[in-house]
């Protein structure tokens, strides 16, 4: 009656039967390496739980939150990059080999009776895991995740009839905010990974029940261990492939979600690219095809793929016409996303992340109780609209965070000690408010030259023939006023403004930020 | 090959593949679990209140803010300590207690007719030094480091035990 002792367990959990049923079942002898796919599959749908489970443990589904979490996990728990780093390709991974293990399946028609439940639940398990990988991408809350989950729950918007509802369900309301996190998150952890569950038990029962589909079912070899020991080592290869790329890459972080950015060019993860290209072909009113018809209609097709291809099945001729047909399906599919990847307008500003955490680092520590930006915010301390162009001095923003009355003594803001990355972050922030803005010494004189014959600046004099730009600033960007001043009628048609072409482009530049900071420094 | 052999090798192969990759996902998951942060507590001064507010023999309860790292978010934390001034005519003597009692945790308080801080959690009981007097407590209240600057009493914080 020692633990060790088989027949204990066995009178206890029934092994032996297990054993028999599972492992010491023959299969079909053309079973090889192609056919651990499967069990491949499987190995990494075992290390996204693990590691998911790992992650979990030090995450925060909150907007405010989320990101610093991930970087919290990244940068000072051990091990933190690699957990995250494996998560993060094993999905890719997964996807890959999903798809190669459906291909397989498909070009082994190994989907006919009686295995078309097979086929469905295995079909139903790649949808499942596409929407893990689309849910799971938000919840760092970086640029690409936000920006991705906008565009993408507006494709779900795209349905016709019930596509509004559909959008305010799938995102808790409006827009992308704490609501879509949250429920992103718990569908991501527990109803898919649920599903998840369900559907690889009904998998693995139906194939041990109708064996494996064979050219030559006579023929036979023990499953266990000689297809057991294909399958550990493929598993174990592609385990060691994952290590690789976990080490070596890593997990992506861009910098934080920020709503009023719109130099961003959003970009889906590399499995829904091809989806994304779908919509440029497809403009206007036929959106809703491309975003909603085409991707369900395929998906239809491919469900009940056991049914429709049975007269296909019927002659050789329509056996390779379907072979040749989902053969060239993937090739447009991965030409339609290898088109996707690159970004179809210019402009994608580079941002140095450590101002959109910076930012948030400002608004978390409640700055604006007592300052105020662009004049929203408090009125105890100065306006901190400009003051990167003011204090262009990283020591002395440092100083004034670190030490107020070093440069003021009678001062009331308090001290704020940060330590190391968090005390730069907010610098670069505060280095940047209007810093973009910095004119040179020529630009009021260049203003006088060229502007004032026709237009006021606020206090200063000038013509009356256009408008004062003394708050102009406050509506428009510097290269706006740049752009309108080499061309008015660019934007606007209707502009008496003759296009000033006697300045060249570095002046034009000086003076647009001299005008729009003007206005800003008004206030 | 015999075949006996093949299947012992085969199975083999099995033991160490799967040996290899419950060992690998393991010692990651140990790793992660048990490494925990590698940011250390940074030591640090807190200024309280001066030291002319202090009556000797009577321990007043002071808070305190300061900005703290919590796990991934920076944000004003406070904090609060019990400072009671010596009898002594001669130098300033103060002393700081950690407010959490050294049984369990609880917050104490101090009664002032009976002259003994008392915790309401398992009725442990300190005298005005902070030596335990009755109940389960196993030592005397924790004290911090102080020093008197410029006429103000400045606590040190730091290592392990952190922010109150």
């Amino acid at each position: 009656m020692t633990l060790g002792n088989r027949e204990f367990w066995d009178e206890r959990l029934g092994l032996q039967a297990i054993r028999s049923q599972l492992l010491d079942r023959r299969v079909p002898a053309t079973v090889g390496w192609a056919h651990t796919l499967g069990a491949v599959c499987l190995t990494l749908i075992l290390v996204l739980v693990l590691t998911g489970i790992l992650l979990t443990i030090n995450y925060s589904p909150d907007p405010g939150h989320a990101y610093h979490s991930i970087r919290y996990i990244e940068r000072e728990i051990v091990l933190g990059r690699l957990v995250r780093g494996l998560h993060h390709w094993a999905a890719s991974f997964l996807i890959v080999a999903a798809v190669l293990h459906l291909l397989h399946t498909f070009f082994h028609l190994a989907f006919v009776r009686p295995r078309e439940l097979t086929w469905i639940t295995g079909v139903l398990m790649l949808l499942v895991i596409l929407t893990l990988g689309f849910t799971g991408y938000l919840l760092p809350w970086d640029e690409k995740a936000y920006w991705a989950t906008v565009v993408g729950t507006n494709m779900v918007g795209q349905t016709p009839v019930i596509g509004e509802p559909l959008l305010h369900l799938v995102r808790g309301g409006a827009e992308v905010g704490a609501a879509a996190l949250s429920r992103f998150y718990g569908v991501h952890l527990t109803l898919l990974p649920l599903a998840l569950a369900v559907l690889v038990g009904l998998h693995v029962y139906l194939v041990v029940r109708h064996g494996i589909s064979s050219k030559k079912p006579e023929s036979s070899q023990r499953f266990w261990p000689n297809v057991v020991a294909m399958d550990a080592v493929a598993a174990l290869l592609v385990l060691g492939l994952l290590f690789y790329f976990a080490l070596r890459f890593g997990a992506p972080l861009e910098a934080p979600a920020d709503p009023t950015n719109t130099s961003y060019a959003p970009r889906p993860d590399w499995y829904f690219l091809p989806l994304f290209q779908l919509l440029v072909m497809f403009p206007g009113s036929a959106e809703a095809v491309a975003a909603v018809g085409l991707p369900f209609a395929t998906g239809v097709l491919i469900l009940t793929l056991p049914w429709w291809s049975r007269p296909f099945l019927r002659s050789p001729a329509g056996r390779s016409s379907l072979l040749a047909g989902a053969g060239l399906a993937s090739v447009v599919v991965v030409l339609l996303g290898v088109t996707g990847v690159a970004p179809m307008a210019e402009g994608a500003l580079v941002v140095d992340p450590a101002v959109p955490r910076g930012r948030v680092l400002f608004e978390t520590l409640g700055c604006r109780n007592c300052h105020s930006l662009r004049g929203l915010g408090g009125i105890v301390g100065p306006d901190l609209t400009l003051v990167g162009l003011e204090h262009p001095d990283t020591v002395w923003l440092r100083d004034q965070l670190r030490d107020p009355r070093s440069h003021g003594p009678d001062t009331p803001m308090p001290n704020f000690p940060l330590e190391g990355e968090r005390m730069s972050d907010l610098v670069a922030f505060l280095w940047s408010l209007g810093n973009d803005l910095r004119y040179s010494s020529d630009a009021p004189r260049l203003y006088t030259q060229s502007c004032s014959a026709c237009h006021r600046l606020g206090s200063q004099e000038g013509g009356i023939f256009g408008p004062d730009l003394g708050q102009l600033g406050k509506i428009r960007s510097a290269a706006y006023v740049h752009q309108y001043t080499e061309s008015p009628s660019s934007l606007n048609p209707e502009a008496l403004m003759p296009a000033i072409t006697s300045l060249t482009h570095e002046q034009v530049e000086d003076i647009a930020r001299y005008v729009v900071a003007t206005a800003l420094q008004g206030n | 090959m015999a075949i006996d052999d093949r299947r012992t090798f085969l199975q083999r192969v099995i033991l160490g593949a799967s040996g290899l990759v419950s060992g690998a996902l393991g010692g990651v998951a140990a790793g992660y679990l048990l490494g925990g942060a590698r940011r250390g507590e940074r030591a640090r001064r807190i200024s309280l209140i001066p030291v002319s507010d202090l009556v000797p023999g009577q321990p007043i309860h002071v808070d305190y803010r300061e900005l703290v790292l919590d796990a991934w978010r920076t944000v004003w934390h406070s904090g609060s300590v019990w400072l009671v001034r010596g009898d002594g005519d001669g130098d300033v003597d103060i002393t700081v207690f950690d407010p959490r009692c050294t049984h369990m945790g609880c917050p104490y308080q101090w009664d002032v007719g009976g002259g003994v801080f008392k915790c309401a959690c398992h009725g442990g009981v300190f005298d005005v030094d902070g030596q335990v007097i009755a109940g389960p407590p196993p030592r005397p209240l924790d004290r911090l480091e102080c020093r008197v600057v410029d006429g103000r009493v400045l606590i040190e914080m730091g290592g392990p035990q952190g922010a109150s």
